[in-house]
């Protein structure tokens, strides 16, 4: 019998998580993100492409956070003591963010402050989740099997730098998913904001990736050392392919390719993540395996998972097919 | 809310749920009882376990997390002041909304998918007290 490695599995799940996260909630918050760019009207329609998603979307943090419990206890308890402060930003922030929705319809005068709450709220929760991956990456002070260090550690320029580059890449997604669900004055709006929010999320993830293997030598070694450079440069070297395929689909004003080869950059990006990572969990102190629960928890929670996922992922997948294409003017003439 | 579940079922099975005023304003100042309700026994089950998290197994006081004291603190006074504000709002516009009776012949919701944040079926409503274009 070939055996289990039950961490490993959990570490793809999380992973998947988070990237199914990323992804989706990342085009939403693009949205708030994009909001003081808009008219009025604009407005509502930008925001109606996403009402019946965006609650979805956000429940695979959810997932990747109580999956991270459930799994790695250990490593929970550490990372999110040590990234406590910019955790419970994300999570004030999408209080205001996720009430917007609602609330901005209530009363006409009340709008524009909904409206600041909206961007607010998405720019706060977006930079706050940078901050929380870079503050990872970064490195972080363990004592024994918990958090060793202050409530400002996380505070770094790098750990700032990822914050506004993960800003510009939600920004950048929140576009591209306008540029396919929208039509009209929206639309023109969303190709040079497309353009733009491109050109600063590739260079903010070449800024990140030139950075991370200098903040320590293990993950210098990760990147350059021979003969695995020769499959680690495939990443930048797709992420280069993927940019200039972004920009020829700009120019020829493509409605689906723009969104998915957003799309593939952050998939890139977190295969990146994976290989200055794995098999890390907290950098170079705590592996999945030092981490992991007790194998019974891990394959109780394995079942409800393997059924659990799948279901999500069919909903999920029907609730983006019956709101397909172009979103028009509902409900508010 | 038993009782008002049970009264509502019985003028539901008659026809008469739109006829009965004294079930409507029961069912008016029973309005706040789900928040009480629900409130209520959040602090029961909170105050009830202590000392313990796990009860009978691990203490509260064992299962702190190495946080300073003033990250906690900030904290809870940002949880407070957020909740402040947007519950207030929230009762503001529950306030606003029950201000409006439903009227005659009001638009319901369209047949197939809404895509609208925010929807409820009076368009008045709906678009606020903005004029339409």
């Amino acid at each position: 019998m070939i055996p289990i490695d039950l961490p490993t599995i959990w570490a793809f799940i999380i992973a998947f998580a988070v990237l199914a996260y990323v992804v989706m909630d990342g085009f939403d918050l693009g949205i708030g993100i994009l909001f003081p760019a808009f008219e009025d009207r604009e407005r509502d329609r930008a925001m109606n492409s996403i009402a019946p998603v965006w609650d979805g979307n956000e429940t695979w943090l959810v997932l990747g956070g109580g999956g991270l419990m459930a799994a790695f206890p250990m490593a929970y308890g550490v990372i999110f003591s040590a990234l406590y402060t910019p955790i419970v930003a994300m999570l004030l922030a999408l209080i205001f963010r996720g009430v917007a929705f609602e609330f901005r319809w209530r009363k006409a005068e009340h709008r524009k402050y909904w409206d600041i709450a909206f961007t607010l709220g998405s720019v706060v929760a977006a930079l706050a989740q940078g901050i929380t991956l870079g503050g990872l990456l970064q490195g972080i002070a363990v004592n024994g099997r918990s958090y060793g260090g202050g409530w400002w550690d996380w505070l770094t320029p790098f750990s700032v730098a990822v914050g506004v580059a993960l800003v510009c890449g939600y920004a950048l997604l929140g576009a591209t998913w306008l540029i396919m669900k929208s039509e009209g004055s929206l639309l023109d709006r969303c190709y040079p904001l497309a353009q733009r929010f491109a050109v600063a999320t590739i260079a903010g993830m070449a800024i990140v990736s030139a950075w991370t293997p200098f903040l320590a030598n293990d993950y210098y070694r990760r990147w350059f050392a021979w003969p695995q450079v020769l499959f680690t440069a495939q990443v930048p070297l797709l992420v280069a392919i993927a940019s200039v395929g972004f920009f020829f689909a700009l120019r020829h004003r493509r409605s689906y390719w723009p969104f998915l080869i957003a799309l593939a950059l952050f998939a890139l990006g977190l295969i990146g993540l994976g290989i200055s990572l794995y098999p890390y969990v907290v950098p170079r102190s705590i592996t999945i395996w030092d981490a992991a629960a007790p194998t019974q928890s891990l394959v109780f929670m394995l079942v409800g998972a393997a059924i659990m996922v799948p279901i999500i992922l069919a909903y999920t997948g029907y609730a983006y097919w019956v709101f397909r294409g172009k979103t028009a003017d509902e409900g508010y003439h | 809310m038993l009782l008002l579940g049970l009264w509502s079922l019985l003028a539901r099975v008659r026809h008469k749920l739109y006829d009965w005023p004294w079930l409507h304003r029961l069912a008016l100042v029973m309005g706040p009882a789900g928040f009480v309700a629900v409130i209520a026994g959040w602090v029961t089950t909170e105050v009830g376990r202590q000392p313990y998290t796990v009860y009978g197994l691990l203490r509260t006081a064992q299962s702190v997390s190495p946080l300073q004291a003033p990250a906690v603190a900030t904290s809870l006074l940002a949880f407070i002041a957020v909740y402040f504000i947007v519950f207030g709002a929230g009762i503001l516009y529950v306030l606003h909304l029950m201000a409006s009776p439903p009227q005659e012949a009001e638009p319901g919701p369209r047949p197939g998918p809404q895509r609208a944040a925010g929807i409820t079926p009076a368009a008045a409503v709906a678009s606020g007290e903005r004029s339409t274009p």
